[in-house]
């Protein structure tokens, strides 16, 4: 297990490599100069003093290796330069204020997702074509084409206007009061763990469907155990390895999510930062924010790799 | 003797042919009547985008056809008219007709959605037959720059390349062939590693065949119904982000009518009028539904292999 994590830990160093360069080529080299782009915004005139003063302040006079090997120093550092808009202030600070609140966001999302998805799969599997089945997959079918913003929307339209329940208003943390929290984070994960619960519901049902014909299933019956525990104990055990991966992965799909869900339910995330940076073309907090995120999401591949490994003794000796 | 035999061989090969002759040949009408009886969704869901592509191209071509001008503010007498007789779907904040906004906004969908799959699919399967069919360091070098763009969730990259560009619509087109490349090269790839093992291909080389014959008599048309099911499939994913990016406001300029545009107002008056967010929202979905719907069926029909992606 050791050789085995170690060898997918060292597989991601080339890889966030290449997702930086990736990210300071569109946000560096694309533009041409990010200073002109700046104040020609609109039909602003500006002086080539304030050219060359915000050139100087976004660092882009100089050659172009050395303004990406600094960047990269300051990242390892934690150092993700300084905001434009919020003049002055130091990114890393900006958005490891936000980047919580959209992890619980997340977070919260999957524990919804799979709370629901697993039950209506593996209940979907084990009585096909039944009315619970039908049932089952159309909601997942719709889960899956029905646009996350969209998703957002129903969820506010039913819950407001059906049911006249309406979270309570001004933004709280979770350990400031987490109750209030907690009301105001339910629906905008509940509207953003929809897709993902369609799409976990989905696998859980095909994975238990397979499963449900092995061996192993028939030998646990024929020995008399009941049917409940035939079913979580040697039947959920192993379908929960293709759920997790699946979880997994749909973790990084979640942080595009939160970018919408977040700027509908008015969530502080980062986010919603993510949109203020580029109406304002804040390109260091911009730059910063998507490679926090692209590296997040490396991380929790790996994560969801290494948990892999652990749980099935065929991966870390294949 | 052996002249009668090579007679006689040649008059089998003959009735082969002839046979081969009489065998009935599907025309593309009887292909589409049998498409339509296997997978009746499937046709539905054509019929549905077929028919959302006609509404946009005759109402950019004819504005005349939509019931009111989609920018016209005095469309009717009163804001927030619910959906009645007349306003099939109401009017907006302004006055301004929403079924003719909804009818007009199909035009940036389907522009965005068809130029970005179109040109992005073509060269994402150009990039993955050559990553594939060279193979060794430039096959390695461009797998690692498809790994890496993967990390991006395509709407934060999207967002990031909008930001740089500018909002509008070619922009947006632009931002979506970053987005769409990694995962059009990466099927395609697959596929064309498979294909290059394979006797046909093995036998081409044999007799001579260059590389570029190989790669365009050989391989391309094998890879065509990948590439037919890849760019259906993309296409709804393609009118997502578009309406995403419309509904953030930073994709298209906000006087354009748009999906995603209606929406955004549409959540703001949620309250007060419940039309103008559901029926673009109903309208997206529908042909997003459609769209999935379609390459399902197509993917089972021309490439099974695809099955399960």
């Amino acid at each position: 297990m050791r050789q085995y994590a170690l060898k997918r830990i060292a597989l991601i160093i080339p890889t966030v490599l290449l997702v930086s360069i990736i990210v300071f080529t569109v946000m560096r080299l694309l533009p041409g100069d990010p200073a002109l782009v700046i104040l020609s915004e609109g039909d602003a005139t500006f002086t080539q003093e304030e050219l060359a003063d915000l050139r100087e302040q976004l660092g882009t006079n100089r050659p172009i290796v050395v303004q990406y090997g600094d960047w990269i120093y300051g990242l390892v550092q934690g150092d993700l330069g300084t905001s434009i808009w919020r003049s002055g202030q130091p990114v890393t600070k900006l958005v490891g204020e936000r980047i919580w609140r959209t992890l619980e966001l997340a977070v919260l999302a999957i524990i919804i997702a799979v709370a629901f998805a697993v039950p209506l799969g593996v209940i979907s599997a084990i009585k096909p074509d039944s009315i619970i089945d039908y049932v089952s997959r159309v909601i997942t079918l719709v889960g899956i084409s029905i646009p996350t913003f969209f998703a957002g929307l129903l969820v506010v339209l039913i819950l407001s206007r059906g049911f006249g329940w309406l979270p309570p208003l001004g933004y709280a943390d979770l350990w400031d009061d987490p109750w209030k929290n907690l009301q105001q984070m339910f629906l905008p994960a509940l509207a953003l763990g929809f897709y993902d619960m369609a799409f976990i519901a989905r696998v859980t049902r095909s994975s238990m469907m397979e499963i449900i014909r092995e061996d192993y299933m028939r030998t646990a019956r024929a020995k008399g155990l009941a049917e409940r525990i035939v079913l979580v104990r040697h039947g959920l055990k192993n379908a929960v390895l293709p759920i997790l991966t699946i979880s997994g992965w749909q973790f990084g799909r979640l942080f595009g999510g939160t970018v919408i869900i977040e700027s509908i339910f008015k969530v502080p995330g980062i986010g919603t930062l993510l949109i203020e940076t580029v109406f304002q073309r804040d390109f260091p907090t911009i730059q910063a924010i998507i490679i926090v995120i692209a590296v997040s999401i490396v991380i929790i591949n790996l994560l969801v790799d290494l948990l892999y490994g652990l749980l099935d003794p065929r991966i870390r000796y294949a | 003797m052996t002249t009668t035999n090579t007679g006689q061989g040649l008059a089998a090969v003959d009735a082969d042919a002839q046979l081969l002759e009489m065998r009935p040949r599907q025309t593309q009408v009887q292909k589409i009547v049998a498409f339509s009886r296997t997978k009746p969704l499937g046709a539905i869901s054509a019929v549905i985008i077929l028919l959302t592509i006609l509404a946009a191209v005759v109402s950019y071509a004819v504005p005349g056809v939509l019931p009111h001008d989609p920018l016209d503010v005095r469309a009717h007498e009163e804001k927030y008219l619910p959906p009645q007789p007349g306003a099939w779907l109401g009017s907006d904040h302004l006055g301004r007709d929403e079924l003719s906004r909804l009818i007009a906004g199909s035009q940036i969908s389907i522009y965005v959605g068809l130029l970005s799959v179109g040109i992005g699919v073509t060269l994402g399967a150009l990039i993955g037959i050559l990553s594939a069919y060279i193979g060794g360091v430039v096959d390695l070098a461009i797998q690692r720059i498809v790994d890496a763009m993967m990390a991006f969730p395509p709407i934060i990259l999207a967002l990031g390349l909008v930001a740089v560009l500018g909002g509008s619509a070619n922009n947006v087109i632009m931002a979506l062939l970053v987005i769409l490349l990694p995962g059009t090269i990466r099927v395609i790839r697959s596929q064309v590693l498979s294909i290059k093992e394979l006797d046909y291909t093995l036998a081409a080389t044999a007799i001579g065949a260059g590389s570029i014959r190989i790669m365009l008599r050989h391989i391309l048309p094998n890879v065509i119904a990948s590439y037919i099911v890849l760019g259906t499939i993309t296409l709804g994913f393609a009118i997502i982000i578009e309406a995403s990016l419309s509904f953030l406001g930073v994709g298209v300029p906000p006087d354009i009518p748009t999906w995603g545009g209606m929406l955004t107002r549409g959540t703001e008056e949620i309250r007060i009028a419940w039309w103008l967010a559901v029926f673009p929202g109903i309208a997206i979905s529908v042909v997003v539904f459609a769209i999935n719907f379609l390459g399902d069926a197509l993917r089972d029909t021309l490439d099974p292999r695809l099955r399960g992606r």
